[in-house]
């Protein structure tokens, strides 16, 4: 058996990836120490829309799926779908991140390679149909996204949030490892197609091991009551890291998840879908009823993010009966790239330069409480708008993106008859509705403090214009993305 | 079989509790390595079991994946300690709400 041309179209989007973190790499190098960056970013490009081009050609084509070495990946709609929103999550980084990580003082090359090289992991997990391929590829993203948590290191609390980051990670791989251990000592297999063949009827061992293998995606996803990481985490996490990886992240997570229950394991859907249900309420209810008390902005995104991880596997809880919810959760998650990453990326925009006493230098301090969101409207209204419009579209208020995404995925579950549970979503996000607003009152109702405004990072406030376009634009036009969503769940057993 | 599944599940067990209930990150870090190394065994015997190579090939990626996960791990560590001058899980309270 040989490689051969195919493998390598199988993996081409990866494959521009990473070759493009290899050269950042080496032009990092190359480049005198007080040289502009912008040869990096200029690479990272390079490979980001070097990958964009080749999904989007997929995408348009509706081509076979193509599968590679061996089975174990393959380069289907799925893969190409939540590859798009892995893709543009890390373009919108790569855009903010320049001059931003400057004022962090965190070193360029290390952080666009490590950047690369997460994605280049994410769009592999995304693509994977089998055991191996998967626990491989979520260490490879965890990895590196546990480094990008604690890369400005001299900060005590990213250090921390890395720290724990790394431990409970960790700690979840272990029972993913367990549980595909077990599902292969019941099956004999690591390909997920022949896994399914051989499972016409659950054996316990094979029940045990899917059991853990959801508790260690749980821990991946963040859902309750696996969550306990997530807040400190996205909190301790440098800004556009946090943006990066709520979306990044929970995409691949997802994408894996799907197909690991839909190719892996469809004769069991009654006990997996059992377990999604219950996963999914917690989820939905803990997350919104947590981030109500919230005070600290980047918290209660925390929260929310939890929250919206419960409105996804609400979704993929209906996946047994019928595709429509899943592709509904698919679109979910395609559109809440857009707006989480943009109202992350809004507290960067927003931050500023503090001396505090006994420090050497300034340090870099991203508007994280509520107060530093007092009287935004005054002294930068488009920013604060930018925000609103976020804020609106995690809340699901129309005409934003969020709307037409729970829209979707609410009326899909309620078809499939899943009644409890699209009630609990629709409930809990009202109770959203109040925690994100707040936020707006503070910013047109508040007085500003009297602190001086900075002027923001054109790149960041480019990044957070681009998230607030496609925001509004998936929100007028969800049609396109929604029925690739759909198509995407249909061929997914194949 | 069965002895080596209870072998295998015991030391993910020690690895578990380890990693719960020892507040010294060294001693967290080992203890994830131990249950990376029970499920290691499991994978082994479940592959004696099947006679096929799929499992052997697992373990060797899962030791290199945990070679690169104590290398991060580490790293972390001492990042941590350079700011914080403790390993003491209890000391790491400056994220809460």
């Amino acid at each position: 058996m040989n490689i051969t041309w195919v493998d390598w179209i199988s993996i081409s989007p990866a494959l521009a990836v990473i070759g493009a973190a290899f050269l950042v790499v080496l032009v990092d190098m190359l480049l005198p120490k007080d040289a502009s960056k912008a040869p990096l970013e200029i690479v990272s490009y390079t490979g980001i829309g070097a990958a964009l081009y080749i999904c989007f050609r997929r995408l348009g084509e509706g081509m076979p799926p193509v599968r590679g070495f061996f089975g174990s990946v393959v380069l289907d709609e799925l893969s190409v779908y939540l590859s798009l929103a892995i893709l543009a999550a890390t373009a919108l980084l790569v855009t903010m991140s320049g001059e931003d990580m400057r004022r962090r003082k965190v070193h360029a090359g290390e952080f666009y390679a490590i950047v690369l090289l997460a994605a280049a992991g994410m769009i592999l997990l995304v693509q994977s149909v089998n055991l191996i391929m998967i626990f491989l590829m979520i260490e490879i993203l965890s990895l590196c996204v546990y480094v990008l948590t604690g890369i400005t290191r001299r900060q005590p609390r990213s250090g921390e949030a890395a720290m724990k980051y790394f431990v409970t990670g960790a700690f979840a791989s272990g029972f993913l490892l367990y549980g595909m251990a077990f599902l292969y000592g019941a099956t004999g297999s690591v390909q997920l197609a022949e896994i399914a063949v051989r499972l016409r009827e659950a054996t316990p061992m094979a029940l045990l091991g899917m059991g853990l293998l959801l508790v260690g995606f749980a821990f991946k996803v963040g859902a309750v009551p696996f969550h306990m990481w997530v807040p400190d985490v996205y909190e301790g996490a440098p800004t556009p890291v946090t943006a990066f990886m709520s979306v990044a992240v929970k995409a691949a997570a997802f994408g894996a998840l799907v197909r690991v229950c839909v190719a892996g394991l469809p004769a069991q859907s009654a006990q997996w879908g059992g377990m999604v249900w219950g996963l999914a309420a917690a989820t939905m209810i803990v997350g919104n009823l947590m981030a109500v008390p919230q005070r600290s902005v980047k918290r209660m995104l925390a929260y929310s993010s939890i929250a919206h991880a419960g409105y996804v596997l609400l979704g993929l809880a209906a996946l047994k009966t019928s595709h429509a919810a899943a592709g509904a959760a698919i679109f979910y998650l395609f559109v809440y790239t857009f707006m989480t990453f943009g109202a992350f990326a809004t507290l960067a925009y927003l931050g500023r330069e503090v001396s505090f006493p006994g420090a050497r230098a300034p340090e870099w301090h991203d508007a994280e409480d509520l107060f530093d969101f007092a009287g935004v409207a005054r002294r930068k209204p488009w920013t604060a708008a930018a925000m609103t419009l976020f804020l609106l579209s995690l809340a699901g208020i129309p005409p934003t993106a969020g709307f037409a995404g729970k829209f979707m995925l609410f009326r899909a579950a309620i078809q499939e008859g899943h009644y409890v549970l699209a009630l609990i979503g629709i409930l809990m996000s009202i109770v959203s509705v109040y925690y994100y607003l707040r936020v707006v009152v503070y910013m047109y109702m508040k007085d500003p403090l009297e602190e001086p405004s900075q002027k923001g990072d054109m790149a960041v406030g480019a990044a957070v214009a681009t998230a607030a376009f496609l925001t509004i634009l998936l929100g007028l036009m969800p049609g396109t993305m929604h029925e690739l969503s759909l198509r995407a769940m249909e061929h997914v057993g194949r | 079989m069965l002895p080596y599944l209870l072998f295998s599940a015991a030391m993910f067990s020690v690895g578990v509790y380890g990693v719960l209930a020892r507040r010294n990150l060294l001693i967290v870090l080992m203890s994830i390595e131990l249950m990376l190394n029970g499920v290691n065994i499991a994978l082994v015997a479940f592959s004696r079991l099947h006679g096929g190579p799929d499992g052997q090939v697992f373990v060797l990626m899962v030791m290199a994946v945990a070679a690169a996960e104590v290398a991060v791990g580490l790293a972390i560590l001492i990042a941590l300690f350079r700011t914080r001058r403790t390993v003491d899980t209890g000391d790491l309270t400056s994220l809460k709400g």
